[in-house]
């Protein structure tokens, strides 16, 4: 790792070392923007205490967490060593550095593949498009620009600063993305099952996972057996640490999936279900599920197959976007991958406006819900029509980012062409 | 989604035309902007007021308060017993008449330790009395607030509507009708009683914290559903104000005030709204300019953020309040008096005793050219939306340049080396010409990459805005440090610090090399203007329409590529501190016309000095914003734009 890197990271746990130890953090970690019912601080020392009390966490409506979680702050928040319980804080800012430094090694990776790639497949491509191939320069760059955009993202500091549960399951997906680049199928699938304990939304990765390991010529027989194995063996210990009682699953993945708690996020779950009708309830439930677990996952990997890297960061932002209780965290990471595509920014055409929005957005949210909740004088659409637009504009950028590469594919295969037959060219998706 | 999957986007005519006109584009978005406010006042945009809130059933039973000689009773006993007691608050006479009268009545004792200059503190005492609504358990409430002024303050007294306010306790106590409880409020020192003792009743503290010391309550009664001030400065007075304009520029639910309007038309009291009466005039133009300066007189009470009475207060809390201050006659006969005021009060006392919920139909968010007409949301926003859009578009068209810069070094130059090279039949110095342009293009790259410079932005952002925080944070610690009054030291204070980041600058741009193209930067500049006044806007739409108004032409023609010493020499009279001094000077012209230029000059300077003292107080005091954010987002903004100014 470069001197440059570690000076960043050094800066940046400063940074959210004074945070931590600042008076914002407790008015911070109130933000439905930061902690949904599932992730919030708050709710897991709800859950432990819960637990210390002989009391069953999961038969309330307070902690959705799982068991493993739960059992390990159980262990952190009731240890008798002062120590212990001080370094809560510190061993979330060590997951969020230790994040950085995966997606540094799986940027490195990805780079270094993809300019491999490029070598091999040059004589297929069209004449004098070097310009628009990785340059040595992006393959040292990239890594940096990946693990800075996590470091210095004030979603991911937010997130990290409010002792979200978040912070673990980025680690995780961190890991994840970091085994799946450089075609580790055993410990992507360690980690992808340990993501999935956490929410199930990422199991969608399985997809675009196996057809990398395919292409790696690494079996994805391996890596699904695998994958089934280590969830089985989760599911068994989170079952014994329970002492068999089921009622974990209904309070987490039953969670996640039914919606009960319409606490306002920057989701688009809880504003319809508040309006809906009662028996409605169920057909748009699935209906929204749906969209959020399975309706991308086969097109986007039919139509990119040969990129499963891209596929998995779109995936990872649907889910963002999509999942029921989603947290600005959950943006972060995905947001910190967007440098890996650094080669398809020439062909990305919304790129201000998803940058305005984004902006515009993380300054309206919090005006309108003081309107709305403390002064009374706005009301929920008013704050509705601030996280549509955030959702619209992420769904913008995902969607500029999948074009860009179909672009840029098409340019690679017939060169950069402005004319045909003395008329400039325009290029129509059909 | 043609928007999303053309792949055209950014070559089409608009773009095209949006970048040859941008200059006139944004002046004739202004224009609209402009004439579209002057518009808002013409009743064919307005519309006429309504009542949204069915319950209230305003004036639908005929009132019984025939309490006026009761009132004029207690009106000489007050005024006797405020003369035997100095002029202080009467509080053993008033608690005895509540408890006469059957009411619980507490007094609330706070403190306040000025937070500005040498440490000072100021006691007062409240004196309340709750009526215990008999059909209902103590659920919710309405308050009824008489500020007491003693006989020394400059203001008009209030002691009649004190006065009338206890003859209404009086009526209403033998009333069988209540829901809600009725609460009867004595509020001493102004706005600062009643922000004691809201903040007790609630159990919080809006200011900073341990400046205003707002005790405890001995009793409270239900949730506070609505509040009306009275300040009644006689026994017959000519015409009733209603005042609207609250803490941060927060209005109250506009039924609460068609309630008091329609009812004072009822028991015919002359009702006004900042006092112009909606009368008919006969020519169209004439009316058409009394809502415009109506409008306008709105638009600046708004912006300021200081209530204009103490009913701005309770907003803040989901209270609708007005103020009602009834100005006295000057002619011998007519008016209003006691009797009219005490029905028109017992009708709104009546009509929100109806309500089942809290107001929440009407509008929150509207513009009053008049007293029965209003501008909804709707209506105004599109303004500052167009007011905005001329830097945003600005932005916009910057970046497209730039975007397509970088796409055309990346996609377009290399086609023409490309031409050049395939043309195999070229001579030698040809195609050491395609080498030239190789190597120009890879500069170009270079450069266009130097143009996204995220770091150079992230620290001068990051700068600019810590020194708005350290303003606000360090209010106190200025005026204590620095010796002297408190206005000098404030003033000094910022002053010298603006001074210091203008200097800095130069400095800096004397001793260090820095990049040349600014052009991402100024994007990022803009896109906050445009943003943070959007967001201002909503909050407060007056304040956020003054910004706007003010910041984005300049911010529009600030260019980082000719840009001449005049230029920079016109930003720095853009520096807030100078446009407080300047929108001071205006006003002081205004209402002091007779003052010789010499004399203003020195005086709209001392106002201006008092002036960012009371609001770094307010913001200490009563959470107020309108300090914050001058210091936190205006002041960092015009700097980010000075910085690039003079950097590049």
């Amino acid at each position: 790792m470069e001197n440059s890197l570690i000076v960043q990271i050094l800066i940046s746990t400063l940074l959210r070392y004074w945070l931590c130890n600042s008076e914002f953090k407790t008015s911070l970690q109130g933000r439905v923007e930061i902690s949904t019912p599932i992730n919030a601080w708050k709710n897991l020392v709800e859950g432990v205490t819960l637990l210390n009390n002989d009391v069953n966490p999961y038969d309330g409506d307070i902690f959705h967490e799982s068991p493993l979680i739960l059992h390990t702050f159980n262990f952190l928040l009731s240890s008798q060593n002062e120590w212990v319980c001080m370094s809560i804080p510190y061993i979330f800012i060590l997951c969020d550095i230790i994040s950085a430094v995966l997606l540094y090694y799986m940027a490195k990776s990805y780079m270094v593949q993809m300019v491999e790639t490029e070598k091999k497949n040059k004589h297929k491509y069209a004449k004098n498009i070097t310009r628009i191939l990785i340059n040595i320069e992006d393959a040292v760059n990239v890594p940096k620009y990946v693990a800075l955009a996590y470091l210095y993202n004030p979603f991911s500091i937010l997130n990290c600063i409010c002792l979200t549960s978040t912070v673990f399951a980025n680690l995780f997906l961190c890991l994840f993305f970091f085994a799946f680049v450089t075609k580790k199928p055993i410990l992507s699938s360690i980690a992808l099952t340990l993501t999935v304990l956490h929410n199930i939304y990422p199991v969608t990765l399985l997809v675009p996972a196996c057809v990398h390991f395919h292409y790696c010529k690494k079996s994805w027989k391996l890596f699904v057996l695998s994958f089934f194995v280590c969830s089985s063996l989760l599911f068994y210990i989170c079952l014994v640490l329970m002492h068999f009682d089921t009622s974990f699953i209904e309070s987490t993945y039953g969670f996640q999936l039914t919606v009960p708690n319409l606490q306002p996020n920057i989701g688009l779950f809880w504003y319809f279900f508040t309006e809906m009708f009662e028996h409605f309830r169920v057909l748009f439930i699935v209906a929204f599920q749906i969209n959020s677990i399975c309706l991308y996952v086969l097109p986007l990997t039919l139509r990119l197959y040969k990129e499963p890297v891209l596929v998995a960061i779109c995936l990872a932002g649907l889910a963002a976007v999509f999942k029921s209780y989603p947290c600005v965290g959950d943006v972060a990471l995905y947001l910190a991958l967007m440098p890996l595509c650094k080669y398809l920014f020439p062909f990305m055409q919304q790129g201000f406006i998803v940058v305005c929005f984004f902006i515009g957005c993380s300054m309206f949210a919090p005006t309108v819900w003081h309107l709305w909740i403390y002064t009374r004088s706005a009301n929920a659409n008013f704050y509705f029509g601030v996280t549509l637009a955030f959702a619209t504009s992420q769904i913008f950028l995902l969607t500029d980012l999948l074009f860009a590469c179909l672009k840029r594919d098409y340019t690679l295969e017939n060169g950069i062409q402005k004319t045909i037959n003395g008329k400039p060219a325009r290029l129509v998706l059909d | 989604m043609g928007l999303l999957t053309d792949p055209a986007t950014g070559e089409g005519i608009f773009t095209h035309s949006l970048l040859r006109y941008s200059n006139k584009t944004s002046f004739f978005l202004y224009v609209v902007a402009v004439i579209w406010f002057a518009l808002l006042a013409h009743d064919e945009i307005n519309m006429g007021t309504h009542f949204s809130e069915n319950a209230l059933l305003p004036g639908l039973v005929k009132g019984d308060y025939s309490e006026d000689e009761i009132a004029k009773s207690f009106l000489t006993e007050l005024t006797n017993e405020v003369e035997n007691s100095n002029g202080q608050m009467p509080i053993p006479y008033l608690m005895a008449r509540f408890h006469q009268l059957g009411l619980e009545a507490y007094i609330h004792n706070f403190t306040l330790h000025y937070p500005l200059g040498k440490p000072t503190d100021m006691t007062g005492r409240n004196v309340y009395a709750i009526l215990r609504a008999p059909r209902t358990a103590s659920m919710e409430s309405l308050v009824l607030n008489i500020p007491y002024r003693p006989l020394q303050s400059i203001y008009p007294s209030t002691l009649p509507g004190l006065a009338l306010a206890m003859s209404m306790m009086k009526f209403f106590r033998r009333q069988r009708y209540w829901a809600k409880d009725i609460i009867i409020l004595i509020s001493e020192h102004e706005q600062l009683g009643v922000q004691a003792w809201l903040e007790a009743y609630h159990g919080t503290q809006c200011g900073m914290t341990g400046v205003l010391d707002s005790g405890d309550l001995e009793a409270r009664g239900g949730a506070v559903q609505a509040a009306i001030t009275l300040e009644i400065q006689a026994p017959r007075i000519d015409y009733i104000d209603v005042k609207v304009s609250g803490l941060n520029g927060q209005l109250p639910n506009l039924d609460l005030v068609n309630l008091l309007h329609r009812l004072c038309g009822k028991e015919g009291v002359r009702h006004t709204f900042h006092n112009v009466e909606a009368k008919t005039l006969r020519k169209p133009m004439d009316i058409y300019l009394q809502r415009l300066t109506t409008l306008l007189s709105m638009v600046t009470t708004q912006a300021t953020g200081v209530p204009n009475g103490n009913h701005g207060l309770f907003h803040r809390f989901g209270i609708e309040a007005v103020t009602l201050e009834g100005v006295k006659s000057k002619k011998p006969s007519g008016g209003a008096r006691f009797f009219q005021m005490g029905k028109v009060i017992e009708g709104v006392f009546r009509s929100m005793n109806n309500l089942l919920e809290r107001f929440h139909q009407s509008y929150f968010f509207y513009l009053l050219p008049s007293s029965d007409r209003f501008v909804s949301i709707s209506y105004y926003m599109p303004i500052l939306a167009l007011l905005t859009s001329t830097v945003l578009l600005k932005a916009y068209s910057t970046w497209m340049i730039l975007h397509a810069k970088y796409a055309a070094v990346m996609l377009n130059e290399k086609c023409a080396s490309e031409e050049k090279t395939s043309d195999t039949k070229t001579a030698d110095d040809k195609t050491e010409d395609g080498d030239n342009q190789e190597n120009s293009t890879a500069e170009e790259v270079d450069e266009s990459l130097e143009n996204l410079n995220l770091v150079r932005v992230g620290v001068i952002f990051l700068l600019t805005h810590g020194i708005g925080f350290l303003l606000i944070s360090y209010v106190p610690a200025i005026t204590q440090y620095l010796e002297g009054p408190t206005d000098k030291a404030l003033f000094l204070g910022i002053a010298s610090v603006s001074l210091a980041t203008v200097l800095f600058t130069i400095v800096y741009k004397i001793l260090f090399p820095v990049g040349t193209d600014w052009s991402f930067y100024f994007i990022f500049c803009r896109v906050e203007l445009g943003l943070a006044t959007m967001c201002i806007g909503i909050q407060n739409f007056s304040l956020g329409l003054i910004i706007a108004a003010i910041y984005v032409l300049p911010a529009h023609y600030v260019s980082p590529t000719q840009n001449r010493w005049y230029n920079k020499l016109l930003w720095l009279l853009f520096h807030p501190l100078c446009i407080l001094y300047l929108i001071v000077l205006i006003s002081t012209m205004f209402y002091f016309p007779e003052l010789g230029l010499e004399a203003l000059l020195s005086r709209s300077f001392q106002v201006t000095r008092t002036t960012l003292v009371y609001s770094a107080v307010d913001a200490l005091i009563y959470g107020s914003w309108v300090y914050s954010i001058c210091a936190g987002v205006v002041l960092p903004i015009w700097l980010m734009f000075w910085v690039g100014l003079v950097l590049c």
